[in-house]
């Protein structure tokens, strides 16, 4: 489904991410690992238009989607649930979800799509009339991918979930993510917990100061000596 | 009831209606785009001579011009923006400062050279006309300018609160990559935004020409005006706009009935003053709504 070839970005004369090398396929959870500032970020912008490559090649469904504008690579079904939620904070919980299904023109799938999204987070269909600046960090996160699934994705890339939550929190949104995989969306989990991203993946890999250093299943990855050492503390 | 207050007051609220439409459309765009632009009161201008010239030329009745004259406008700072600014977007604001007070000479230059520098006024049969109340005077254009403010500061509320591409625009100003991940595209909304800018300068104009005489030079003082009242209401939102012009609207009537010739120091006064005390303004920093 995505494919990515020999990827160069950089921001100006400093780059960031040398050769990647990168697959995800067809109804597959993918987790993308590495500790901060390794460049997972900015891997996550790149393919969804907002930086462009210096060189290489990003194919998402056989097309080449490389510095390709961001709303034509939302409109061919990649969202992204970024960094930090980046909501909409003066809008309402009910105008952020909707902005997600803003490149859509499917006005009877969109409803159906927000009654499931409600159904999947009862605490947004309490709080829709609520800036969503107000909300409370778990529900923050929640709000922002109660948006990215509102574009209907083919493929959802998720940053960070896990950031500065409580683990019963994170558990509890990412029991909502499986529900999402159950229905046959594709995930990409970008995450610094390593240990929490290798439970939800098929496979991983590694991104360390910005090459690809591991990929594999993600249950041998659990059991690889460098990454117990390196990642996990053990 | 003392007569002096009572008229007062009755201008204070005509005067009201008139500012918010002169400063809500460069409160969009310094909100959203953060851009200050200088030109706005220049785009006022030319909304108040397109009034005048149809009046003039073609005896259409002034407030009967004020969609076309918005329209024109729109085209034109959608253009300005998509062709000119957008180029210099993520530069500091004194970049896109600079190039709208480029723009602001260009556009007064170009009006003093085909409508020369006169006065001008869009005198139309009702233009003397009003009613009392007690002692009281109202005129009726005074009046309809009023009526038309509100409403069309209302049907932008509307459009921004409740249309799909208004939501895109506050989105926009909160969050700029959180937009563009939704599929927003940003110089299109960026263009969008600044046209209804000036599209609403464009109205204000038309509503200025029918009470005041009109100059190419004389949209300086409606963008020093929209600028302080974005500082007194603060930015971002609708109701600041109003709270704004409201108390600017005080200060220059009554300044003006107690202590004439000082009505812009001590508007610029009191806009240091809420600077001091409450930097955000009264109404304090919201997005659109």
């Amino acid at each position: 489904m995505l494919e990515i070839k020999n990827l160069n970005v950089g921001y100006g004369e400093v780059q960031v991410l040398w050769d990647i090398d990168m697959e995800v396929k067809e109804g597959e959870v993918v987790a993308l690992v590495g500790s901060n500032g390794a460049g997972k970020t900015t891997l996550l912008y790149t393919i969804s238009g907002l930086l462009h490559p210096m060189s290489g090649s990003i194919r998402f469904n056989g097309q080449e989607i490389a510095g390709l504008p961001s709303e034509e690579i939302v409109d061919l079904g990649i969202t992204q649930v970024p960094q930090g939620r980046k909501l909409f904070a003066g809008m309402t919980v009910k105008e952020n979800i909707l902005m997600g299904a803003y490149h859509r023109k499917d006005k009877k799938q969109i409803q159906k799509d927000y009654e499931f999204v409600l159904e999947l987070f009862p605490r947004m269909a309490e709080r829709l009339s609520q800036p969503a600046g107000s909300l409370s960090g778990g529900e923050q996160q929640m709000c922002a991918v109660a948006r990215g699934l509102m574009a209907a994705p083919k493929l959802l890339m998720i940053d960070e979930l896990s950031l500065g939550l409580a683990p019963i929190i994170v558990e509890n949104i990412y029991e909502a993510v499986s529900e999402v995989i159950k229905r046959g969306t594709t995930v990409l989990i970008v995450e610094q917990d390593v240990m929490l991203a290798l439970e939800q993946a098929d496979r991983a890999y590694v991104l360390d100061v910005g090459h690809m250093r591991m990929s594999g299943p993600a249950k041998e990855m659990m059991d690889n000596p460098v990454i117990k050492e390196a990642y996990l503390g053990l | 009831m003392n007569y002096e207050l009572g008229q007062g007051l009755v201008n204070v609220l005509l005067l009201t209606g008139t500012l918010t439409l002169v400063a809500v459309g460069f409160s969009i765009v310094w909100g959203i785009l953060n851009i200050i632009n200088i030109a706005h009161g220049a785009f006022i201008m030319v909304g108040a001579y397109v009034t005048y010239w149809l009046f003039t030329l073609w005896g259409i009745d002034p407030f009967l011009s004020i969609p076309i004259s918005m329209v024109l406008l729109f085209i034109v700072g959608y253009i300005v923006q998509r062709y000119l600014i957008n180029y210099v977007i993520r530069a500091p604001l004194l970049v896109t400062f600079l190039i709208t007070f480029a723009l602001e000479i260009v556009i007064i230059n170009l009006a003093t050279v085909f409508w020369k520098g006169d006065f001008r006024s869009v005198t139309t049969a009702y233009s003397g006309a009003g009613f009392s109340i007690g002692e009281i005077q109202i005129p009726y254009v005074r009046l309809a300018a009023f009526v038309i403010a509100l409403l069309l500061t209302g049907l932008l509320h509307v459009y921004m609160t409740y249309t799909k591409q208004g939501n895109a625009i506050r989105a926009t100003g909160m969050d700029v990559d959180a937009a563009r991940l939704q599929g927003v595209k940003i110089a299109h909304t960026y263009a969008l935004t600044f046209a209804l800018g000036t599209a609403l300068a464009g109205a204000a104009g038309s509503l200025i020409s029918v009470s005041f005489p009109i100059s190419p030079t004389m949209g300086g003082l409606y963008t020093l005006r929209a600028f302080v009242i974005c500082v007194l209401g603060g930015l971002g939102s609708i109701p600041a706009v109003i709270a704004g012009s409201l108390v600017f609207a005080f200060i220059e009537v009554f300044s003006g009935v107690y202590t004439p010739g000082l009505k812009e120091a001590i508007a610029l006064l009191v806009m240091v003053l809420v600077l001091i005390v409450r930097p955000t303004g009264i109404a304090g920093k919201a997005f659109y709504h």
